[in-house]
């Protein structure tokens, strides 16, 4: 008779489909008698299988750009590769929302594409016919994913102001159509029925969606339209058809809202100073056509609400307005020399040309000014009664580590750890340095003072960390 | 070469032969490498250093070194497996500047505390992220060396094999590792499920 102790130590076996056991008895036969091995067992099967199911962590959305980037910059500004087609339309900068919602969307593309491309086909008319499936099936992959997203709106994601335009549906799906398109019209049609319609049905709903956001008369639910034109395309059905594998839009972690004109924005709660109410407000001005008008509220909530997660949006549409009007912007206050930093990949497209030359001439000014980048920001950030906010960050942190993605600002770090050598700054490679701020900081309320502004400035780039 | 067919393409070679071509300087079989086991590596380096943000970083500096090195990759050996050991080494190094285990696992506490009641989430959502905070919290606790064997082989799905190439160990100290690793754990995770919420699981 096996030992319990003996079971226990040899149950793994049996969960890696290996029933080793002993030659006279197998572990299946004990673990079936003994009810105290069986609940270990059980608990064991559990926990692993609890284990695998954990969220799996979304990658940066623009995780090939970056390492590409460095491996640039190391190869010293080498060759540029081709575009890749299934990266995110930059007109669209991806904000956070942006990159929510598209990036698992072309990721799924992508998957889809790598994982359905028959492999192993003959000659060049069965390769042309395998390639135009697999751009059929990427299409239908994202355009299903958008369409299950569009399925699962409600009104708390609504409230949260988690829009998504409908510019960027276009924009995301018609390069797919057209490129399907031009691959299914250089393979052999008899074999291609079914995708050939498909791809019809998609362009029909990109055109019908594209003809809803110039028509500038019609103010009805964005939403209930989409849903309305794809089912009347059968395109739910037909996605689910065509596509096999993908990110399932269920799972995504936030919703578009579609939204297409001034009228769309959704109502929203709270007053004037709230940042989620003045973001809205800039961009009804801006769906409305207002651009300038849009401009000067997407500033001004630029500079009223620098921490906010919306503030990037914001500063990216300033942009855009600026260069619509061919003008600079204003010089840079504090918080639009932070985004200024972060901004630069955001038109890296040849379209957005014009807003890039007004970028990079921005950070060129701001980069000089660098030296003074904290005086600059102590003396003008707005930030009500700073010691005490700072000290109620502090009590629950006992440190703070920051997260930096720019070397500017991790030179701003150096000088920072000059005046303050107690905080230790720990590099991890040109990406990411991480300070820590010793609790003993607290004590010094001429320390807390000056880093105030910096935190205020970055919040997202902070992380806080609990303290016993 | 269009972007479609450099797409089409490199969807159908495997990664061996994109590794190959990553070490001529092909941005675009680089860019299809990266695509296919960029989750699976920060998959694996979140769940054996427990930080999400470092886990991204050192994911990205992962294939950062994969192009670097690709020239020295020997293609007749399995390519999951050579990028498993640049992300591992990176792995150890971060941890090994990382002052202490139990700094990590306060971590992980904090941000299961702060997770948890998170805006207005639903009841069962509440419970289910306490439950994964218990999890992670209790595989931090798991020492390192039976933790990195318990991610590969049963996160990342290895084979014993597999893990004792990899980590240079004999095969049967892989099994004695995972099987610590599998009752530190089970045990761990009994005790912060239990700890959390008061309920039995």
């Amino acid at each position: 008779m096996m030992q319990c102790a003996r079971f226990q130590d040899e149950m793994a076996a049996l969960l890696d489909g290996a029933d080793a056991g002993t030659s006279r008895e197998p572990l299946s036969t004990h673990r079936d008698s003994c009810p105290a091995c069986a609940a270990a067992f059980e608990d064991l099967r559990r926990t692993l299988a609890d284990l695998r199911a954990l969220p799996t962590p979304e990658p940066a959305f623009d995780f090939e750009d970056r390492v590409l980037a460095r491996v640039r910059a190391e190869r010293g500004r080498g060759a540029i590769s081709e575009p890749n087609p299934a990266r995110a339309p930059r007109r669209f900068r991806p904000s956070r929302l942006a990159a929510a919602v598209l990036l698992p969307l072309l990721g799924a593309g992508v998957l889809a594409a790598v994982l359905l491309t028959p492999t192993g086909t003959g000659g060049g008319a069965d390769a042309a016919v395998a390639e135009a499936r697999a751009r059929v099936r990427k299409l239908a992959a994202v355009g299903g994913d958008f369409l299950r997203q569009v399925e699962h709106l409600d009104d708390e994601k609504l409230a949260r102001g988690e829009l998504l335009n409908g510019e960027l549906i276009v924009s995301g799906l018609a390069p797919l159509v057209a490129e399907a398109r031009g691959v299914l019209a250089r393979a052999d049609a008899g074999q291609l029925a079914q995708e050939q319609q498909f791809c019809q049905r998609m362009g029909e709903f990109v055109a019908r969606i594209t003809a809803q956001i110039e028509s500038a008369s019609d103010a009805g639910d964005p939403t209930r339209i989409v849903r309305q034109v794809a089912a009347d395309l059968g395109l739910p059905a037909l996605c689910a058809t065509m596509r096999i594998g993908g990110s399932g839009g269920a799972d995504l972690p936030c919703l578009p809202v579609v939204v297409w004109h001034a009228e769309t924005v959704p109502a929203v709660p709270g007053r004037p100073g709230d940042a989620l109410h003045d973001f809205l407000a800039a961009k009804r001005a801006w769906y409305g056509g207002r651009v300038r008008e849009a401009r000067g509220l997407f500033e001004q909530f630029v500079e009223r609400h620098p921490g906010d997660a919306l503030a990037d949006d914001a500063f990216y549409f300033t942009v855009r307005a600026a260069a619509a009007d061919d003008e600079r912007l204003p010089l840079p206050g504090p918080a639009t020399a932070v985004l200024l930093a972060r901004a630069e990949p955001w038109f890296e497209d040849q379209d957005a040309e014009p807003e890039r030359q007004i970028l990079l001439s921005h950070v060129a000014e701001w980069r000089a000014e660098l030296p003074d980048i904290i005086p600059l920001i102590s003396g003008t950030m707005p930030c009500a009664s700073p010691a005490t906010r700072m000290q109620i960050r502090l009590q629950r942190g006992g440190h703070a580590a920051v997260l930096v993605d720019d070397p500017e600002l991790t030179r701003t770090l150096d000088d920072l750890r000059r005046t303050w050598p107690a905080i230790e700054v720990r590099r991890r490679g040109p990406l990411t340095c991480r300070v820590v701020l010793p609790a003993e900081l607290k004590s010094r309320p001429d320390a807390m003072t000056s880093l105030v502004p910096f935190l205020t400035a970055y919040p997202s780039l902070f992380v806080f960390r609990a303290e016993k | 070469m269009a972007p479609e067919a450099l797409l089409a393409t490199c969807a159908e070679q495997t990664d061996e032969q994109l590794a190959v071509a990553t070490a001529g300087g092909d941005e675009g079989a680089f860019r299809t490498l990266m695509n296919r086991h960029k989750r699976s590596v920060l998959c694996y380096l979140h769940r054996f250093v427990g930080d999400p943000a470092w886990a991204e970083d050192l994911a990205q500096e992962t294939f950062v070194r994969v192009f670097r090195h690709a020239g020295r990759y020997d293609p007749t050996r399995g390519f999951s497996l050579w990028l498993l050991r640049i992300a591992r080494n990176l792995a150890f190094d971060h941890l090994r500047s990382r002052r202490s285990e139990e700094r990590v696992l306060t971590e992980l506490q904090a941000r299961t505390r702060e997770a948890a009641p998170a805006q207005g989430q639903p009841e069962a959502a509440a419970l289910r992220r306490e439950a994964e905070g218990a999890l992670e919290t209790a595989l931090a606790s798991v020492p390192e060396s039976f933790r990195e064997v318990l991610v590969l082989c049963d996160v990342q799905g290895l084979s014993y094999q597999e893990v004792s190439e990899l980590t240079e160990t004999p095969v049967k100290t892989v099994s004695t590792r995972l099987f610590r690793a599998r009752q530190e754990l089970r045990q761990a995770y009994r005790r912060y499920a239990d700890g959390s919420n008061g309920r039995e699981s």
